[in-house]
């Protein structure tokens, strides 16, 4: 099956992590890994569990359940028929490979469809202003489950901030005020009613 | 007028959320005198807006309110009651972290049952009291035009509705429901330049005039075992008394108070509890501004500029120290506050 050119595990790991945020350049690598190796599979997951401690104090999810999921969409990706491969995930360097069958190839996508799709719920956005903290690998979740086309394009979001923590004691401290407002309550109470984290 | 279909979110891992946020607004702005709509005159303006702040403190009423930003979804479940001259309130997080709060008067108790913390805070009670109101509210007609956009229906109850419109670009628009009987508020939306949607707060679900039951804020209130209890306590200062201020002000807006805090809870010794931030909050009227200064702490801050929701915010050092601003404003408001902020000492 895995007729690709095994790949050394650190590299496969950077593949993952840069993948999380965001840099496709290495897919390859961590769309391969992710298929056939179950640590990468675990180290990708406990990535995303780290990216979301992070983010927020808000988290008492079970990593266990996530793993079943994880899992469970793999046994079922397994299971799907392929119709069709979607051509938008056509690389191309695709072409470059002839010595790839094609029936592997639509196996490969099938897997990278579902792994794209775990991605895309995943979404990885960093921190940092314009000089930006480039080499900061640490994985950092936003807030809202968009895929990264639609959260470039969606409305309001001008730029690279996450909802953590650490935004929340602002917004917390911002809110307080809210009736300084001539509308006061309950426009106050409504605009408060967002969530915020208690410190740990 | 609008549509705005919205959002659905799934927790975690399922989490994908999909937002459909079309707006049709004609903008009449550019049309000047051609395209003014039906126009709340000064005096009917200040009449509605009077009686939708009256609603707000003076009513009982208890309801669910969902706030949509982004197409992120938050509901709670609340209720406020007035007696004579005591006020009461409740609200439940319905999603994510299990958090309530429950106020008396100016006492705040916000609690996290999972985490078994209770915070206690004292707040400005300048709202409160309509006698209070008119000045912020003339300083909000010099801001914006409050135009009539007829009626509505919100939560199964008729509204009235109508158009803050600003009259420069340092600020939102926002669009009001208010209910005909009582004035009360049904569904705010903060609206950007251009017509989106950048959020929008209303009751699903409201009853107006429920019978007063104090008792249901006062006894959790009163029952704090087990929770390690964090108090806040701003303490009341002025800009210029930190040495601070702003070498040019910022249109429309005043400054309305000024506190040193910790944003930190009490006890969280590990990152430095004792770090006081100065808050600066400035208001139009309509919405505020908070301008947050503290010591910078390169591990810690990092630049940067975005949304949630309505609410934007601007990070970025100046010198040794490191400045947040925050409001429901666009960026460019808050550039200008940064840009201003100057050090005195």
């Amino acid at each position: 099956m895995n007729r690709d050119v095994p790949t050394d595990p650190g590299q496969q790991r950077q593949a993952l992590s840069a993948l999380m945020d965001g840099d496709g350049s290495a897919a390859d690598d961590a769309l391969r890994g992710w298929r056939d190796d179950a640590r990468a599979r675990a180290d990708w997951h406990a990535y995303h569990l780290i990216g979301e401690l992070m983010r927020s104090d808000d988290v008492q999810c079970a990593p266990l359940h996530d793993a079943q999921f994880l899992s469970g969409l793999r046994v079922r990706l397994a299971l799907e028929p392929v119709v069709l491969a979607p051509a938008a995930l056509t690389r191309p360097d695709a072409s470059a490979r002839p010595g790839r069958s094609s029936r592997t190839w639509v196996r490969s996508m099938a897997v990278a469809a579902g792994f794209a799709a775990v991605a895309g719920v995943l979404v990885v956005m960093r921190p940092g202003g314009p000089e930006g903290a480039a080499q900061d690998r640490s994985p950092l979740l936003a807030n809202q489950g968009v895929a990264p086309s639609a959260s470039a394009a969606a409305p309001g979001t001008e730029g690279r901030l996450i909802r953590s923590a650490e935004l929340d004691r602002y917004l917390a401290a911002h809110r307080q005020y809210n009736n300084t407002s001539a509308l006061a309550a309950p426009g106050g109470v409504l605009r408060n009613a967002a969530a915020t984290a208690p410190g740990r | 007028m609008q549509r705005v279909a919205a959002t659905s979110r799934l927790r975690r891992l399922l989490a994908v959320a999909v937002t459909a946020a079309t707006v049709l607004w004609p903008l009449s702005g550019q049309a000047g005198a051609t395209a003014v709509p039906p126009a709340a005159t000064g005096a009917d303006a200040r009449n509605w807006l009077q009686r939708i702040h009256n609603a707000a403190s003076q009513r009982n009423y208890q309801g669910t309110l969902v706030v949509t930003a982004n197409g992120s979804v938050s509901s709670s479940r609340m209720a406020h009651y007035c007696e004579g001259k005591q006020y009461y309130e409740r609200i439940d997080m319905l999603d994510g972290q299990p958090q309530r709060v429950y106020r008396h008067n100016d006492q705040v108790l916000t609690l996290w049952p999972a985490a078994k913390v209770a915070r206690i805070e004292q707040r400005d009670v300048v709202a409160l009291f309509p006698a209070v109101l008119s000045g912020s509210e003339d300083q909000l007609f010099e801001r914006y035009d409050m135009l009539a956009e007829g009626g509505d229906r919100v939560a199964g109850l008729d509204a009235a509705v109508f158009l803050l419109r600003p009259r420069d670009t340092h600020r939102f628009a926002q669009r009001l429901w208010a209910e005909q009987g009582s004035g009360l508020l049904l569904r705010a939306d903060v609206l950007s330049p251009d017509g989106r949607v950048l959020e929008t707060a209303a009751f699903s679900e409201v009853t107006i005039g429920v019978k007063a039951q104090p008792e249901s804020v006062l006894v959790p209130m009163k029952k704090l075992d087990g929770y390690r209890l964090v108090r806040d306590t701003p303490q009341r200062t002025a800009l210029e008394t930190e040495g601070w201020r702003l070498k040019a002000p910022v249109a429309g807006f005043n400054q309305v108070s000024c506190v040193k805090r910790s944003l930190e809870p009490a006890g969280d010794g590990e990152r430095g509890a004792s770090a006081d931030v100065l808050q600066a909050i400035f208001s139009d009227g309509l919405t505020h501004v908070s301008v947050f200064i503290e010591p910078y702490r390169p591990e810690r801050h990092r630049a940067g500029a975005g949304a949630v929701g309505a609410t934007h915010t601007l990070m970025q050092p100046l010198g040794p120290h490191w400045v947040t601003v925050m409001g429901d404003v666009p960026m460019g408001t808050l550039k200008q506050f940064a840009a201003a902020l100057e050090r005195l000492r």
